[in-house]
């Protein structure tokens, strides 16, 4: 793997994953507004027509006529009916529930497709003491409506996902050579400063050997600007130490070296 | 300073990630708006056709019936009402023959109805026609020359398109929010290594040689922390020689008691100068302590669990009223209340074993018994079928949260110094303050999509796969536990309870500050934009300036603290910052002053949050060294929940003595008030019990 390839890979990926978060969001969120901006406008002009179709409906019942005695009724939606393929169905129900007038429903998958829910609305019919009488139901096909929506959602989601991949290339190529760019003194540094390990001698050797390197450490990060200031804080503070080890070491050597009595 | 140069490297690639992500979301909603141009015009044109000829229906009868066009009644009613019935729909009006506006309602008729009017746009019937910035439709009348003319307004759609622009940016604010959280993490791993090397080169120079960075890895900054970690080791090998040495004279001098003394405090003396323990068995002990979680991964681990439980807060009201049948001795409101108030009570009292519990058998298994218990919680809330099921999964899912909250706190403490432990509290706020933006905002959107009862069940999913990484990321090593002082027990929640510096720190700050925050953001600014007729989203939006300001300014905050030390002065400035908050409110202004006052308090309370946290723990270590670290933060945590349980109340009484306006300006003066408070008495407190003694620095 590259030196530093693993982060660089990580913040690519996480510059992706966020701007894919991102777009898919806004995405999603003007979809969701859109879709119910377009059912709204629908049921809204769905309810215009069905004042329209009740309309006779309730003047037989502001004329006090008899909803099942108003044969021009039946004809009068029928018509209603013929002259919007996607009206599956009109139905005019008395108080009871019953059917009184009803044009012959359609499948709301059309020719071919199967059933899908179809929209439905309905409006009282209210006689002059305010009692509902009966009511006008109608049912509208959503194949309209779905395709739509299907058309629209579909639009987005391959424009977002192109944005999306676009951006998201884009912010992982700013990452990687930026990031390359920062660590480059870091990959520098690992490179040059000189391996302190287990040493194949042990005791005074060994740490003669550590406390050379420790100076050429330092000696390195001293010309390697800020970011080696902390590696050479640190080759400079084990080396004191180093010494003050071996130091103690030498003295106590020397103690025990003495005679004893001459403390 | 490496580390500080890769934390500028992580916010400023998170800054760069922003204004991406602004130019592929304007970019996105452009071409949404474009879309629905297209799709939305044909659809409102329609309609705007139905009704006329709805209409003309109506009028060619009375036309019929012989009644001459200037003599039809109540036409002009019909057209008032369905303008009202229909707000797309600019103007309806009644023309004759010679372009004269019989009867017209809504905005004034374009003149190119008329024949002759605006040159080369004269009507044309059954087709639409822009007209002086309206869309026209032109219905022929079954009198000579007459029409219906149906009028909408040229703009609406793009109206419709501004109306989403405050809906998306605040989608945007999260999106934002959620990108810096993933390339923090992104980051963490390495931004942890070189703070860990350069706290290594800090203690080394001031004399300090034992310790170790622990975390290596194969690319450079893994290879810098092992380079660091062999030096250290060179030391340590040093270090071991020498007590072997010491221990072989001891041998040889053995019986003479001078020298062996002599001996003996060489050792001490150089072991002391740096830092070396030989644990007086003879041994030098190595310098790498347990080891501790990462902080990103703390805070990716919070914040995923936060988010799941952000998810329902939305809905849950409304989720409670569809789920629980009504009941004749309880009130709806209190039926949708209990809930939530259960829950805030179960996740305060869990916090208590929680802190216990973590000490003692380490906080992974803890955080996994927390996960599970969550979602277990969610999964089961999801299918509750009355209210005391849901009151008894509520209080699971908060058993669950409680314990996820507090053994991650657990982590953070084990993982910081004293001298860093509000930058690293600050990023686990961080966390949780971005569940806080995200969790509601999407929220809402995936329950408008798949349903609440699915949303928790997502939720269910987010939990469990916070303990999948969990047990992927915590180190399982139980002797982790190394820098939260001692075991956790009951009794020192109780001894804190009796002690006048920590309860001047409650009452004045901890308390208070919650208080705030209930009162002002989710009781008092919601009524009142409410009652100046602001929508639900307006609301909403206010709400997330306050965790945008507080995102922001937190991390700043925390590492000013650490670097100055000064914890109570913070307190006290975010607690003036809260009385200057409110002010906005008292010029007129509606939202944009409610706005002001939220991005102002998020600011405010930023400047506690961290510090305050910080000093409830340096506190209860001045007063007992040997204080669970656990037990400090899940009494300060109990306790303040107390400022939440009263804030409504509080709220509830100052408004109705005043407006929602001067009782949020009562509350923020009231804060102010305790900061003073807080500045006098637990200066005063402090001094009164035992002279406190240096907070020590741990070491790792």
């Amino acid at each position: 793997m590259h030196d530093s390839g693993a982060l660089t890979m990580r913040m690519a990926t996480a510059a992706m994953l966020a701007v894919f978060l991102a777009v898919g969001l806004v995405g999603t969120l003007n979809y969701l507004r859109f879709e119910t901006n377009l059912t709204d406008l629908v049921t809204s002009r769905l309810d215009v027509l069905l004042d329209d179709i009740s309309a006779p409906a309730q003047l037989a019942v502001d004329l006090d006529l008899d909803l099942p005695a108003a044969t021009d009724l039946h004809t009068a939606l029928q018509r209603r009916a013929a002259a919007d393929p996607l009206i599956l169905g009109i139905r005019i129900v008395d108080s009871t529930g019953s059917i009184v007038f009803a044009v012959p429903e359609r499948s709301s998958g059309g020719d071919a497709g199967p059933s899908v829910p179809a929209i439905g609305l309905d409006r009282d019919l209210v006689n002059a003491l305010g009692d509902v009488v009966g009511r006008v139901e109608l049912s509208y096909s959503p194949a309209e409506l779905n395709a739509t929506l299907r058309a629209v959602g579909l639009r987005l989601a391959v424009a977002s996902a192109g944005i999306g991949l676009v951006a998201g290339l884009a912010l992982a190529a700013v990452t990687t050579v930026w990031l390359r760019r920062a660590l480059r003194p870091y990959r520098a540094l690992a490179a040059r400063l000189p391996v302190i390990g287990p040493e194949e001698n042990s005791g005074a050797e060994a740490d003669r050997a550590a406390t050379l390197r420790l100076d050429e450490a330092a000696a390195v990060a001293a010309g390697a600007g800020e970011a080696a200031d902390d590696f050479g804080r640190l080759a400079r503070a084990a080396r004191t130490g180093l010494a003050d080890l071996t130091d103690a070491v030498r003295q106590v050597d020397r103690l025990t070296q003495r005679p004893p009595g001459h403390g | 300073m490496a580390d500080r140069a890769v934390d500028r490297l992580g916010w400023g690639m998170a800054a760069v990630a922003a204004v991406m992500l602004l130019a592929a979301a304007a970019t996105v909603s452009y071409l949404a708006w474009r879309v629905m141009d297209l799709a939305l015009i044909p659809e409102l044109e329609r309609k705007g056709e139905t009704l006329g000829r709805s209409i003309t229906l109506m009028v060619d009868r009375g036309l019929a019936a012989g009644i001459p066009l200037d003599g039809l009644v109540g036409v002009d009613t019909v057209f008032e009402r369905e303008l009202a019935a229909h707000p797309d729909i600019a103007y309806l009006a009644l023309v004759d023959g010679n372009g004269n506006a019989l009867v017209h309602r809504g905005v004034d008729v374009p003149d190119g109805i008329r024949p002759g009017g605006e040159a080369g746009v004269g009507p044309a019937a059954g087709e639409w026609r822009v007209l002086s910035g309206y869309q026209d439709f032109m219905i022929p009348l079954a009198a000579d020359g007459a029409a219906l003319h149906v009028g909408i307004e040229a703009d609406l759609i793009d109206d419709m398109a501004r109306d989403v622009l405050f809906d998306v940016l605040s989608v945007l604010a999260v999106a934002c929010v959620l990108a810096v959280e993933l390339i923090l993490l992104a980051i963490g791993r390495t931004s942890a290594r070189l703070r860990a090397i350069h706290a290594l080169a800090d203690r080394a120079a001031a004399g300090d040689l034992s310790g170790a960075v622990g975390v290596g890895g194969r690319d450079s900054v893994g290879r810098l922390a092992a380079w660091c970690d062999g030096v250290l080791a060179a030391v340590g090998r040093a270090h071991q020689g020498l007590v072997e040495k010491v221990a072989q004279a001891r041998e040889r001098v053995a019986g003479d008691d001078g020298m062996l003394d002599r001996l003996s405090r060489l050792l001490a003396e150089v072991e002391g100068r740096y830092g070396l323990d030989s644990g007086g068995d003879g041994k030098a002990e190595g310098g790498a302590g347990g080891r501790v979680a990462d902080p990103a991964s703390v805070r990716l681990l919070i914040f995923i669990v936060a988010f799941a439980e952000e998810l329902s807060r939305p809905f849950f009201p409304l989720y409670v009223r569809a789920v629980a049948a009504p009941t004749p001795w309880l009130s709806e409101d209190m039926a949708i209340a209990l809930p939530m108030m259960m829950f805030i009570i179960v996740w305060a009292v869990s916090q208590f074993p929680g802190a216990v519990w973590s000490d003692r058998i380490g906080r992974r298994p803890v955080f996994a018994a927390g996960a599970l218990a969550a979602a277990a919680g969610f999964t089961l809330t999801a299918f509750a079928g009355g209210l005391a099921e849901l009151i008894a999964y509520r209080s699971l899912t908060a058993v669950g949260y409680g314990l996820v909250l507090i053994s991650c706190q657990g982590m953070i403490i084990d993982g910081t110094t004293a001298g860093t432990r509000a930058t690293g509290m600050a990023t686990l706020v961080g966390g949780l303050l971005a569940a806080g933006v995200c969790g509601p905002a999407l929220g809402g959107v995936i329950a408008a999509h798949i349903g609440q009862s699915s949303t928790f069940l997502v939720a269910a999913a987010l939990a469990l796969t916070a303990l999948v990484l969990a047990m992927a990321v915590l180190p399982a090593d139980r002797r982790t536990v190394t820098r939260g002082g001692g075991r956790g027990s009951w009794r020192q929640g109780v001894k804190l309870l009796r002690s006048a510096p920590f309860l001047s720190l409650m009452a004045f700050s901890a308390i208070p500050t919650k208080l705030a925050a209930t009162a002002l953001l989710f009781y008092l600014l919601p009524l009142m934009l409410a009652g100046d007729g602001a929508t639900t989203a307006d609301i909403g939006r206010v709400q997330l300036l306050y965790f945008l300001a507080f995102i922001v300014a937190a991390p700043v905050v925390a590492r000013a603290s650490d670097r100055l030390g000064w914890r109570r002065a913070f307190l006290a400035a975010g607690g003036f910052g809260t009385t200057i908050a409110v002010l906005p409110l008292l010029l007129p202004g509606g939202v944009w002053t409610a706005a002001a006052c939220a991005l102002l308090f998020g600011m405010a309370q930023s400047l506690i949050s961290a510090p305050q946290l910080a000093l409830v723990v340096e506190t209860a270590r001045r007063l007992d060294p040997g204080v669970s670290e656990g037990v400090v933060v899940a009494t300060f945590r109990f306790i303040e929940r107390l400022g939440s349980i009263v804030a409504p109340a509080l709220g509830a009484a100052l408004a109705m003595m005043m407006s929602y306006r001067e009782a949020s300006v009562g509350i923020g003066v009231l804060i102010g008030a305790a900061a003073l408070l807080l500045l006098v008495t637990f200066r005063a407190a402090s001094a009164s019990t035992s002279k406190p003694r240096p907070v020590l620095e741990e070491t790792p």
